[in-house]
């Protein structure tokens, strides 16, 4: 059964439509990915999950129950929200203690219960050793993880997460990026995270839901959704594009000849490293172009050309190719493509 | 790595330029307009005896007029600590109409004359004003008694109260309130745990300056107290009073007295605050 589900559901602020009919399930012990540009409506998804958004219409169901009208503090949801929201007046060890404490008195743990537990959960989270700190006098890595302990402690069966790497720098990031895939294997709690990242999405999810002006563009395995994108947008989202615009002739084959009139006029999407580059024409490498921009440093060599028409094509060749190649600026190559998509 | 702003800061550490001419125009500057007048009043009653000194500020009308003075104060202070919190949140958390309008109101006893405020106060409080007279007609008395000091003193301080809550509850952050509510807190523990901690340094602040403005008011209170001795008089008058009977050595010491407390509860006041903000 689906941990959580949304149906139907539809938000506006003011004149500006948040979530437009978005529909989805998360199933037990899944980590998803909220996947979109800014504005396209997944932090607000991720609110409504939590109760801190009320939608306009549609219904949420939290393990089956419709909790679409109850309070977010009533769901026993645990949210990281983007920046942390640390309390800053009390210490790590009362900011991750807090939703022990104000639990009602009949269900409340003792007093050593919750040091018990709050120091189990700083362990865990690796930083048992900042308890009596305040929250000013930590990176932003360690509130970040301070925040995390601090949802974890109510023990909710589902964890959201709004941007939790987003204002870390890089390399902290992808540190972090990593315990927490390993985090949530050891623990197994249902975990909804928002991102714009379609790297982070594509690395750490189990599945990913791709939004965009508050619909769902496509829902998938990072493998499905980066090998058979549903529309232009996703295709565009999780990566760089070439787009060709050619001819498809009856017999199948491409052209990309300006005055060709024969066949249908296609839109032919193309990973830079799907392009291919020649010094000689040939059938599979007809479209002639000058080489304009190298950058060779990094795993691939980036190599940006520019056909007759004045349109850029980027390339993405191994660095073996590459130097077979010997390319200079303005060395005249031939682009071929390996494989392309359309969308119809 | 060692990096050096200056050619000596391996043995002083380093300093901002202009370290000294701007220590030295602050300090010019407080001893022109705050040190250089108590150090007069206090050189003034340097002159007079100890005996002197004791009768004038431990006489009974003296000792009763501290007591109105401090006590009503801090009476009018509380009042509008808890009501400039309540005024500061609503104009900060809620989408008033006019409130553009209020937030003028607000400051409005910081611009008028506090003369004007106590010659309308006691014309509205009075036997025959649009207030007083319906409050005289249940048995209660304002103009001439504690309870019009305690409104003039309100009227001038409120603005402090106000003024100093708005920038923090402007500040806070509500994801931390709904950070609270996903955890499962009640308002009233939001309120407690949250909101009330993070504003309490200001709150004091606002109670603080409330308080010191209460104490030095004049103005406005002469009008509506009837300053009566042992009754309805409040110290600084009687500062003034002994200043227009020319008993300048009384008069000084007095005041001496009045500014020697009031630093010390200000001061008491200050640490409280420092401790309130703790390690943040």
């Amino acid at each position: 059964m689906a941990v959580i589900e949304l149906r139907n559901i539809f938000k506006k602020f003011g004149d500006f439509v948040a979530l437009d009919d978005v529909s989805f399930s998360v199933d037990k012990g899944e980590l998803v990915a909220l996947l979109g540009p800014s504005g396209s409506g997944k932090t607000t998804l991720l609110r409504v999950i939590a109760g801190l958004e009320r939608p306009d219409s549609g219904a949420v169901f939290l393990e089956g129950r419709d909790v679409t009208e109850e309070d977010p503090r009533d769901r026993g949801i645990g949210f990281v929200f983007q920046h942390y929201a640390l309390f800053k007046h009390m210490t790590v060890f009362e900011n991750v203690a807090f939703g022990l404490r104000v639990k009602p008195r009949k269900v409340r743990p003792s007093e050593s219960e919750i040091r018990e537990k709050v120091m189990k959960l700083l362990h865990l989270v690796q930083l048992d050793f900042l308890a009596d700190r305040y929250p000013s006098q930590l990176s932003g890595g360690q509130r970040q993880r301070v925040a995390l302990a601090r949802a974890l402690a109510i023990e909710p069966y589902i964890l959201l997460l709004d941007e939790p790497f987003g204002s870390l720098d890089a390399r902290v990031r992808k540190e972090l990026r990593r315990w927490l895939r390993r985090l949530h294997d050891e623990i197994q709690v249902t975990s909804v995270f928002v991102t714009h990242d379609q790297e982070e999405a594509l690395e750490l999810a189990d599945r990913v839901v791709i939004t965009n002006q508050g619909r769902v563009e496509q829902i998938g395995s990072p493998e499905e959704v980066y090998f058979n994108p549903a529309t232009p947008f996703v295709f565009q989202f999780l990566g760089d594009v070439n787009l060709f615009h050619g001819r498809e002739l009856s017999s199948g084959e491409i052209v990309f000849i300006q005055n060709e009139t024969a066949g249908i006029e296609k839109k032919f999407y193309v990973r830079p490293n799907q392009v291919s580059l020649s010094l000689v024409q040939s059938l599979e490498h007809p479209l002639q172009c000058k080489v304009n921009y190298i950058n060779p440093a990094g795993p691939m060599v980036k190599v940006e050309v520019v056909d007759i028409r004045g349109n850029h094509i980027l390339a993405l060749l191994t660095q073996d190719d590459y130097n077979r190649l010997g390319l200079k600026k303005n060395t005249t190559v031939y682009v071929g493509i390996k494989e392309h998509k359309v969308f119809e | 790595m060692k990096i050096s702003w200056s050619g000596k800061s391996k043995t002083r550490g380093f300093r901002l330029p202009g370290f000294g001419i701007s220590m030295g125009i602050t300090w010019l500057y407080i001893s022109i307009i705050l040190l250089l007048p108590s150090a007069g009043l206090f050189l003034k009653a340097s002159e007079v005896s100890f005996d002197e000194f004791w009768k004038a500020v431990f006489s009974l009308r003296a000792l009763k007029s501290y007591q109105i003075s401090f006590s009503l104060s801090l009476l009018s202070a509380l009042v509008n600590t808890i009501m400039g919190f309540i005024v500061a949140w609503v104009l900060v958390r809620y989408r008033v109409p006019f409130s553009g309008l209020f937030d003028a109101l607000i400051d409005l006893p910081f611009a008028l004359p506090t003369a004007v405020a106590g010659v309308s106060l006691t014309w509205l409080y009075g036997p025959n004003g649009w207030i007083g007279r319906h409050l005289e007609s249940i048995g209660i008395k304002v103009v001439h008694t504690p309870l019009g000091i305690i409104i003039a003193l309100i009227f001038v301080s409120f603005p402090f109260a106000v003024r100093t809550v708005i920038p923090v509850l402007k500040e806070m952050d509500l994801e931390v309130e709904e950070c609270a509510r996903c955890l499962g807190a009640r308002r009233w523990q939001i309120f407690l745990k949250i909101i009330f901690p993070t504003v309490f340094p200001a709150l004091l602040t606002g109670f603080t300056l409330s308080f010191a403005r209460a104490l030095g008011e004049y103005g406005s209170v002469i009008f509506i107290s009837g300053n009566q001795p042992f009754k309805t008089e409040i110290a600084p008058l009687l500062v003034a009073i002994k200043l227009e009977e020319y008993e300048y050595t009384a008069c000084a010491s007095i005041a001496v007295f009045l500014m020697t407390v009031s630093l010390l509860i200000l001061i008491f006041l200050n640490i409280l605050e420092s401790f309130s903000k703790g390690e943040r």
